[in-house]
């Protein structure tokens, strides 16, 4: 049989050796993973070390798609979804709007495991309504003071690094995302 | 800073499914210009009178009965996804049963010939068929047997080097107009699913006798016969493909009914949201247009998330049954959410039309009514539900 497009026999290639991974070594722990409320983050760096955390920034859209579909046999959607919040929605807007030197302190480490990212956009008092978020950035010497709460935020307890997003203007539609380390003081 | 990179999507920009090329699109533009100018203007009159038969004529002239055949027997030598491009641009012509008699034509009645027929039957029937000089029609449905196929009872009986018919046929379109009929008969009772034979019977054969006109809830400018064959004598060499095998023929010629009945099926879909999506700008109640109230929004993206779903399910499909596979679970699969989306979309847009929807002039209750035949023609919902269920073993 042919592929059925967009997926190609590279990726159906790819697709058998993320099989044997998630069969091998994510699923058989999947039932302590989720008693404990936890996987471990060396997760993160066995995933690495096979170069999949950053297959979309080789351009290679689809084989991400195929890690996704493959990690749905992992057993537990807790472990799915935090490398898919790492993997699909923290590092993507670094690559895709992060400068130079953004790329070099958050997403390059990300793509090595050596960090963990999340995305903050939910608040207590904001959630389908994201224009309504009220953690406020304001401009002080050398940066930006960040101050509100975010909430739900999948990979929020491990990560090193948040991207998120916080209000710069007035209300309405003005927020933007800055990328902040977890290890910052406040 | 980063680059403020502002992206916004651009949803009235054309797109293009990856089974179409640049020559569908032409082909596309043409269908639609001869429908528009040579179909629509009838279609009022049609339902009351069913269509002309010189749209086979017309058609065949402008090469559109012959869109996937071999140019040997005067067909245009194209792939599949041309007969998808028919199938979707006829839709339209406003005029559903005008969409099925051609769909019987060139997708139902005419590919068993080429598939399985003779040198002299291509040249006798198909090419012919091609030309839009004769007219075919699909007999498998009976008095006494529908969804269970194995259940006809017409009957075709060896004797000498000919056959003797004998049974009767329903529901069948184009029954009427047709030269000729492809037709499923069971000749050895004994033999269960190797018990079937299909013949090439001509319509003015001693004893094939027209009853009447059959009256439907919709699809009203197709024609619809009862046919009676009383002791029809036909030569060997009336017999399509191999005796014995006719079940699996038909089984074979289903796949591509189911097909081209889901293509259609989306299409008509995407045509009455299209037209139910101006009605809900221009219409205004309570202070604004009725699209502007989340309960008619929302309407409209459950049936256009459907329709798409659909539309992807059918071009995967009919991407792999173009390449040679034969997926039968697939296209049960297709036919089955087309048709059911279709007739959601068709009921939703009638309700969106309100009154108007209820009214002749609108043309709604006429979709409304033509669509419903999706769920039961060519495979009910109930047998496509057992395909699918039966092909993962259960």
């Amino acid at each position: 049989l042919i592929p059925e497009p967009p997926f190609t026999e590279a990726h159906e290639a790819f697709r058998a050796r993320a099989r044997e991974f998630v069969l091998e070594e994510l699923r058989p722990h999947a039932d302590e993973w989720e008693e404990a409320g936890w996987f471990p983050n060396a997760v993160f760096g066995a995933l690495a070390e096979r170069g999949w955390l950053g297959l979309k920034f080789g351009g290679d859209w689809v084989a991400d798609a195929v890690l996704a579909e493959e990690l749905a046999r992992c057993g537990s959607g807790g472990v799915a979804a935090g490398i898919g919040a790492h993997i699909h929605i923290a590092t993507p807007p670094i690559f895709r709007f992060g400068t130079d030197a953004q790329r070099a302190r958050w997403l390059e480490p990300a793509v090595r495991g050596e960090k963990i990212g999340a995305l903050a956009i939910t608040e207590p008092d904001a959630g389908s309504d994201v224009a309504a978020i009220r953690t406020r950035a304001e401009p002080v010497d050398g940066g930006w003071l960040v101050s509100g709460a975010k909430t739900f935020i999948t990979n929020g307890v491990r990560a090193d690094f948040y991207v998120t997003a916080v209000r710069t203007g007035s209300e309405g539609h003005g927020a933007c995302r800055s990328s902040c380390s977890s290890g910052a003081t406040g | 800073m980063a680059a403020p990179d502002l992206l916004k999507p651009d949803h009235a920009a054309s797109r293009r499914h990856f089974i179409f090329t640049d020559e569908h699109e032409q082909l596309r533009e043409s269908i639609r210009a001869f429908v528009l100018k040579e179909l629509r203007p009838h279609a009022e009159e049609w339902e009351e009178t069913t269509f002309d038969d010189w749209v086979f004529k017309r058609m065949g002239e402008l090469g559109l009965l012959g869109l996937s055949f071999p140019e040997e027997y005067g067909g245009q030598g194209g792939d599949y996804y041309c007969n998808l491009v028919l199938a979707e641009e006829i839709v339209h012509s406003n005029c559903g049963g005008l969409a099925m008699g051609i769909a019987v034509h060139t997708d139902m009645a005419t590919p068993p010939i080429l598939a399985f027929g003779t040198e002299e039957q291509k040249q006798a029937y198909l090419a012919p068929s091609i030309r839009g000089e004769k007219i075919s029609c699909l007999g498998i449905t009976e008095p006494d047997a529908g969804s269970d196929v194995s259940g006809i009872k017409t009957r075709a009986v060896r004797d000498g080097d000919e056959w003797v018919i004998n049974g009767s046929k329903t529901f069948i379109t184009n029954g009427h107009r047709a030269d000729f009929i492809v037709l499923v008969t069971k000749t050895d009772p004994d033999a269960g699913y190797d018990g079937f034979t299909l013949f090439l019977v001509d319509m003015d054969a001693p004893g094939v006798i027209r009853e009447e006109k059959l009256r439907k809830l919709g699809m009203h400018a197709s024609d619809t016969a009862l046919l009676a064959f009383q002791d029809v004598r036909v030569p060997d060499t009336a017999v399509l493909g191999e005796v014995g095998k006719g079940f699996y023929h038909i089984m074979w010629e289903l796949q591509g009914e189911r097909m081209i009945g889901a293509a259609g099926a989306v299409a008509s879909a995407q045509a009455v949201f299209d037209k139910t999506l101006r009605y809900a700008g221009e219409r205004h109640a309570f202070g604004r247009p009725i699209g502007k109230f989340q309960v008619t929004r929302h309407k409209f993206a459950d049936m256009a998330t459907k329709i798409e779903a659909a539309r992807q399910l059918v071009y995967t499909t009919a991407w792999r049954f173009a390449n040679g596979e034969y997926p039968v679970r697939e296209i049960s699969m297709a036919k089955l959410y087309a048709s059911r989306v279709a007739c959601e979309v068709a009921d939703e847009c009638l309700q969106i039309h309100g009154g108007a929807g209820y009214m002749k002039e609108y043309g709604i209750e006429r979709v409304w009514r033509d669509l419903r035949l999706n769920r039961i023609g060519a495979g009910t919902d109930e047998i496509m539900l057992d395909v699918i269920g039966r092909s993962y073993g259960l």
